[in-house]
């Protein structure tokens, strides 16, 4: 039973795990912290998934279990406080062809992200994955409204970041 | 926003060029050999250190001391009252305990999440709180019974009340007791804010964030 059930998950992670990665993305800013990251949301999915019962999907709900590992149960070292690894996506986006306007901006964005405080980059994060505010304030535990009033508060302090 | 439009667009750009590393379902596999390092597990092995320390604590102030001067002094039904008191207190405060810590679950939301982690802090908090208030009180207890029966504390105050008026003396061993008793609670005070200021501030921190949304 264990084995089966360890199969299927070892199997719905291996298809998803696209969303670990990309938590880990935000909230880390090198190579090591981002598997050690993963490592403990993998963990954490394993724990809990026992008590998954297929009536959300998979992926909605490891977006929850994903950030919340991120937010509060994992214990950052000290090199990666406040950093993310958006660094290296900048490398990444240099090689391809962008034109110059479109580079540097999502360049001086990048940078702004990292600013942001753990639950600043949690609603960043999902807006950047298409979800809807329902779903971001059913995952943070706050109401529609306030994520929107905190959306709209990010988006602003972006744009003091971007445009001093 | 345009910008943060135009980091979507490359967000999932990103994601189609797979620049993510890929896992195996061996390396996966693997991974769940490992042992979790979350701040859940730190905080339930450091709560159990704790319950165990205040449990030590309730036991150690019934010193065999303690026990003669009550019964000297007649407090037998009261040192009884005393002693089942502590053990109801100890059981109520393990099944808190208990209960908080089976109701923090990660797949709840962030701030429910948050909740419970800091409502299982507060009980072994409060529970701290107590047992020291408790065996403050208890010791002072036994240290003034002892001074007004104890053969050995009544030639201490001898002792003293040799270059001081006997009040005095019960006056000076008294603040002596209570300025130890502050030291070493403003040592454990502080060792214990260390502890939990490292482990919960970036916690705390997050749950006020969200909290201020309700506002």
């Amino acid at each position: 039973m264990t084995k089966e059930l360890q199969h299927q998950f070892v199997t719905l992670l291996e298809k998803n795990q696209n969303i670990v990665h990309k938590v880990c993305r935000i909230y880390t800013s090198d190579q090591d912290s981002h598997n050690d990251l993963f490592q403990e949301i993998t963990i954490q999915l394993w724990k809990a998934f026992p008590k998954f019962r297929g009536d959300a999907k998979f992926s909605t709900w490891m977006y929850r279990v994903a950030l919340n590992t991120a937010i509060t149960l994992y214990r950052k070292s000290k090199k990666n406080v406040g950093t993310s690894s958006f660094d290296a996506l900048e490398f990444k986006i240099r090689s391809e062809e962008y034109d110059d306007t479109e580079e540097q901006q999502l360049k001086v964005m990048y940078r702004a992200v990292k600013q942001l405080s753990d639950i600043e980059k949690a609603l960043v994060f999902l807006y950047l994955e298409d979800k809807n505010y329902k779903e971001i304030s059913e995952t943070l535990g706050i109401t529609e409204v306030n994520a929107r009033v905190k959306m709209n508060r990010i988006k602003t302090k972006l744009k003091q970041i971007v445009n001093p | 926003m345009e910008e943060l439009e135009l980091l979507k667009k490359d967000w999932r750009k990103q994601e189609r060029a797979s620049s993510f590393p890929k896992l195996t379902k061996d390396d996966i596999y693997k991974l769940l050999l490992k042992k979790s390092s979350s701040i859940v597990k730190w905080i339930f092995i450091i709560s159990l250190l704790e319950l165990a320390f205040a449990i030590v604590l309730g036991l150690m102030v019934f010193t065999d001391d303690y026990k003669q001067m009550t019964q000297t002094i007649g407090l037998n039904k009261v040192m009884l009252v005393i002693e089942v008191l502590s053990f109801a207190i100890m059981f109520f405060y393990i099944y808190k305990f208990y209960k908080n810590y089976k109701a923090i679950s990660v797949t709840d939301s962030s701030s429910d999440l948050m909740r419970n982690i800091l409502k299982t802090r507060q009980t072994v908090k409060n529970y701290i709180k107590i047992m020291l208030s408790f065996s403050a009180v208890v010791s002072m207890i036994t240290l003034i019974s002892s001074m007004l029966y104890d053969p050995r504390y009544q030639k201490l105050t001898e002792k003293l009340a040799q270059s001081m008026s006997v009040t005095w003396a019960y006056v000076l061993q008294i603040v002596f007791f209570l300025f130890i008793t502050a030291v070493l609670i403003g040592i454990f005070w502080l060792i214990y804010q260390l502890l939990y200021g490292l482990l919960l501030r970036r916690l705390k921190k997050n749950y006020k964030e969200l909290k201020q949304l309700e506002f």
